[in-house]
């Protein structure tokens, strides 16, 4: 109880600061609420793909800001021969969904492992990020955005500009929540996935060939993460060191939310962002220990993330 | 739940394994044959600057010893509690910046600095510890990624006390009676017996009741605690323990490198100190070291004949999860035990490990 009240105390005061400093810079704390939210989507992208993964398969993919970058470096490729945005999203989804199938079938080898199972992806992370400097080299670089997203529109009811791009980010992470939401309630696989979330073995003995479920997850979290990795390379940049950024603020998200819970995935997503943005704005220097700061406090007071996920985890 | 295959909380077979006879058992004969193993050790610490060549001596053997002394803390904390620790690096960049921080900003004298900074090892590890007490598994595992990596975004973005990007340069080890440590042979002794005493002493903890303890806290944690051990002050008190090691590591790096800065806590880094642990395998304490040695070595020599390092050292250490459950000393064990079996079916007779202890079980 006292811990709770402490807790709500803690909150309030918080609330109150973010509140006082974001009325001291006035309207341009629209734009810090939008960047936050531009993040969220981002992070969401990737928390949902990561998220699913551990909540089925019980694997901590560390290669999924790998993944991340191999679908925007993918991307990048197919924009710069076919110059169209939209095949250079699809196919760099695509491309990143085959390489997470390949983990997959690697991760198979070891039988359920966990522990081992993340060292191999953290193997993997080496990897790729090494294989794509190899390719694609270090220089910085990103993605044009389609014709009707470049540019700038006024805000409404007041006189700033924010990119048009940003704006579309937030819409695709939306719509990515909603064809999720469609997907594991409304279809059959989804079905599947929550079930095998909740109890693999019991789906396994009712006849359902959970290594299919497995290997449809891993290429759609796949593909979430080559999609985040286009977006982000389009309104980011792709480079070296964007995958471990990448994953570390997703790891963030997941971790706060709850792993295996998209619910929570998404409030933290929402969380992290804000905090992200409002820290980047007031306070720059510290602004990435401030975001850190608040998952240790998180994981302190609720080792198990905001909102209870997969059920056979253990805090 | 982490179960390796050699768990066993039973302290009469460990024993029979070989995993508590440590430095100092009770028995003489093994007290002896210690003795004699310090013996050669010693020999052969004094005889590799004269075996190996100058490059080789301080690009691989020297940096093999401080890596593993480092890795060795966390394969400590993994072999023995299970607590598969990603804050290590956060340890080993705090005795290292104290240390650096004393000397460079505040004059302060080097031994008091390196004490301070071995103080500071522990005490480090403490507190990670109690942060984490309540997490196990997978959650301390991004848990302590978390603490490692805001250590090093500290380090980074705190420019009052951490001097930034830049960190610490030009940072001069101490010089006794006119030799400088920071030369080539009397940095490799001071490492070699750092490295050696910080084994023996990881390895009186093991065999201590709190070894026991941190083996019960690895193999299964809700029997540990309806032992009435604490599980959380077992976990802290195996951090503070790591954490020991874990600053030797740091100061010894500073005084090799002569600079400490960010890039040497950063997540590369964090990465690279689990691949060392787990390619040399975490059965054994020893483990660190041929996985630091094994590392350094591909680092060193493997761009004659590739351009990829980085790929080569991940495809190393996933190659080498896919086949062994304990790294390349699991490899070892393995091919052992086949070849006594090989040599038991072919009705040979079993080349007899000493057996100091009564066997309890027929």
């Amino acid at each position: 109880m006292a811990r709770r009240l402490l807790g709500v105390a803690v909150a309030v005061l918080l609330a109150y600061y973010a509140v006082s400093k974001s009325v001291e810079i006035g309207d341009r704390s629209l734009l810090v609420l939008l960047n936050g939210l531009t993040a969220a989507g981002l992070y969401f992208l990737m928390a949902s793909g990561f998220t699913l993964v551990f909540g089925l398969a019980r694997v901590t993919n560390l290669a999924h800001g790998g993944i991340y970058l191999l679908g925007g470096y993918g991307a990048l490729s197919v924009q710069r021969t076919t110059g169209n945005w939209f095949l250079a999203v699809m196919l760099g989804a695509l491309f990143a969904a085959g390489v997470s199938l390949v983990l997959y079938l690697l991760l198979r080898l070891l039988k359920g492992d966990d522990l081992r199972e993340t060292m191999l992806t953290l193997g993997a992370t080496i990897v790729i990020a090494d294989q794509t400097l190899a390719t694609w080299g270090g220089i910085p670089t990103d993605l044009a955005p389609p014709s009707f997203l470049t540019g700038s529109i006024h805000l409404p009811g007041s006189p700033l500009l924010y990119p048009k791009f940003r704006l579309a980010v937030v819409a695709l992470a939306v719509l990515a929540g909603l064809l999720l939401w469609v997907l594991l309630y409304k279809t059959r696989l989804g079905m599947l996935i929550r079930a095998g979330v909740d109890d693999a073995d019991m789906v396994s003995v009712l006849g359902i060939r959970v290594p299919l479920v497995l290997a449809s997850v891993f290429m759609l979290a796949g593909a979430l993460a080559g999609i985040a990795g286009a977006a982000g390379g389009t309104y980011l940049s792709l480079a070296q060191g964007e995958d471990n950024r990448i994953l570390l603020a997703s790891l963030i998200v997941v971790i706060a939310g709850g792993l295996g819970s998209l619910r929570g995935a998404g409030a933290a997503a929402i969380i992290v962002g804000l905090v992200e943005a409002f820290a980047q704005t007031h306070h720059p220097v510290l602004s990435v220990l401030i975001t850190f700061g608040s998952l240790i406090a998180i994981l302190v007071l609720r080792p198990q993330g905001l909102i209870k996920g997969a059920t056979h985890v253990q805090a | 739940m982490y179960r390796p295959e050699h768990a066993v909380t039973n302290g009469s077979e460990l024993r029979e394994r070989g995993e508590l006879g440590g430095v100092f058992s009770a028995k003489s004969g093994r007290l002896l044959a210690n003795c004699a193993l310090l013996l050669v050790i010693g020999a052969a610490i004094a005889a590799t600057p004269v075996l190996v060549s100058d490059f080789v001596l301080l690009q691989i053997v020297i940096k093999s010893l401080w890596l593993g002394i480092a890795g060795s803390s966390l394969a400590f904390l993994i072999g023995q509690a299970g607590l598969i620790s990603l804050a290590q690096t956060a340890v080993f960049g705090t005795s290292g910046y104290l240390m650096a921080i004393l000397v460079l900003e505040h004059d302060v004298g080097i031994w008091v600095a390196v004490a301070a900074a071995c103080i500071a090892g522990p005490v480090a590890g403490l507190i990670i510890g109690i942060i984490s007490q309540r997490s196990s598994g997978l959650y301390l595992m991004m848990l302590t990624l978390a603490i490692g990596v805001f250590v090093f975004f500290f380090a980074q973005q705190y420019q009052p006390i951490t001097r930034g990007h830049t960190g610490f340069n030009g940072f001069d080890a101490p010089i006794i009676k006119g030799v400088n440590l920071q030369e080539r042979e009397p940095l490799f002794y001071v490492s070699a017996i750092a490295a050696v005493g910080v084994v023996i002493l990881l390895r009186l903890v093991a065999q201590s009741p709190a070894g026991l303890a941190y083996r019960g806290l690895r193999d299964n944690r809700k029997r540990l605690s309806a032992l009435g051990y604490s599980t959380a002050a077992t976990t802290v008190s195996a951090f503070a323990v790591a954490g020991f090691s874990a600053g030797i590591g740091g100061v010894l790096a500073v005084w090799y490198n002569g600079a400490i800065s960010p890039g040497s806590i950063d997540i590369a880094r964090i990465i690279e100190l689990l691949i060392v642990v787990t390619i040399g395998g975490t059965i054994r304490l020893e483990g660190a070291f041929l996985g630091a040695l094994v590392v350094t070595l591909l680092r060193n020599y493997a761009n004659e004949f590739t351009n990829r390092t980085s790929t080569l050292v991940g495809a190393v250490f996933m190659v080498i999860v896919l086949i062994s459950r304990n790294g390349l000393l699991g490899i070892f064990i393995n091919a052992r035990t086949k070849a006594h079996k090989a040599i038991k079916l072919f009705g040979g007779q079993r080349l007899k490990a000493k057996q100091p202890y009564p066997q309890t079980n027929p």
